[in-house]
């Protein structure tokens, strides 16, 4: 397992479709926004895209060696953007696909972000195997590791405010 | 029993999806299981398939208008195992939003089948770890399904078709 960067368009360039128009609805007591909001649609499995109205503020790839006992060996690609929505939430869409000829499927998921405990949460339930969660167990390896701190990985420095945890120490 | 449209090659099962919106209307025979077949008049608006050689399965979804202007949803599961039987639902529809509901509803798990047998001469470990290897095959089914059903809405909206 490794993390080469990689261009966000090796991974993503599907899941997010813009129309780009002005947004009359942009609170300008916040302040103009970052860019002219835009109306996005995220790519999200087993369920109708997710539709928002914003921009992305920040996004981050990288490469996943991985293999199995089975002998498969290859590369999941994963892309993590972020969008700062109109109302001001913030939303992150991760889109992970694994190279062909591995016995695995693309991952696409999207999730209002609080926390950054939330962040990371999306993160393992979409990155690396899980792409392998389609593969039924009978044939699926067992030697996986695939919980590394990934945020930490990607470089990203999230402005979300303390964690959880943190709160709690407070 | 076997259903009508065994096929391993997914090349050979349906028409390109490209060609569905000028397709001229056919006749379809769909089976389902402990009903009568659903037949029907129409054109294929859209179709998705997970096949991947290295899965023992995949999945394949087929969206119809029929001739009076309902919708049919069609869901095959195929095996690259002849010791499976391949499977086939179906259903009609009035609107297409009623097709989307089903498609974010449906649940894979029903689609996991289990082995029963000598199941009573199994210890509690062997018992559990029976049904942790049942918790798994259905995480996976639905994974599975998710995967396919997110790629079909994503081409439904980028061919222009209203979702939500």
């Amino acid at each position: 397992m490794q993390g080469a960067p990689i261009v966000a368009s090796d991974v993503d360039d599907e899941p997010v479709q813009e129309i780009v128009e002005p947004d009359p609805n942009v609170d300008l007591v916040r302040g103009p926004p970052l860019a002219p909001a835009r109306q996005l649609s995220l790519r999200v499995d087993g369920a109708r895209p997710m539709q928002l109205r914003g921009e992305a503020i920040c996004s981050a790839s990288w490469r996943q060696v991985v293999s199995n006992s089975d002998g498969h060996i290859g590369d999941i690609a994963t892309c993590l953007r972020l969008f700062l929505v109109a109302d001001g939430s913030i939303v992150a869409h991760v889109a992970s696909k694994p190279t062909e000829g591995l016995p695995a499927l693309p991952v696409y998921q999207a999730a209002q972000v609080l926390d950054v405990e939330d962040l990371s949460s999306l993160l393992d339930r979409t990155t690396g195997d899980a792409c392998f969660v389609a593969m039924p167990p009978a044939a699926r390896t067992k030697s996986f590791v695939m919980s590394a701190p990934i945020l930490e990985k990607s470089g990203l420095n999230l402005p979300l405010g303390p964690t959880k945890t943190q709160e709690k120490a407070q | 029993m076997s259903y009508p449209m065994n096929a391993t090659d997914p090349a050979q099962m349906t028409p390109a999806p490209d060609a569905a919106p000028t397709m001229a209307p056919s006749s379809f025979r769909l089976s389902r299981p402990g009903k009568r077949p659903l037949t029907f008049h129409g054109s294929e608006l859209a179709m998705a398939m997970s096949y991947t050689p290295e899965l023992p399965y995949w999945y394949e979804l087929n969206i119809y208008r029929t001739a009076e202007q309902k919708f049919v949803l069609a869901l095959k599961l195929f095996f690259g195992s002849t010791d499976e039987t391949d499977r086939s639902k179906a259903w009609e529809f009035d609107t297409l939003p009623e097709v989307f509901d089903t498609l974010e509803s449906y649940d894979a798990a029903d689609d996991v089948r289990i082995d029963c047998t000598a199941m009573e001469h199994l210890s509690a470990a062997e018992l559990a770890a029976r049904a942790y290897e049942l918790g798994a095959r259905v995480a996976a089914q639905r994974a599975h399904f998710g995967s396919i059903v997110g790629e079909l809405f994503k081409e439904l909206e980028a061919a222009g078709q209203p979702i939500n």
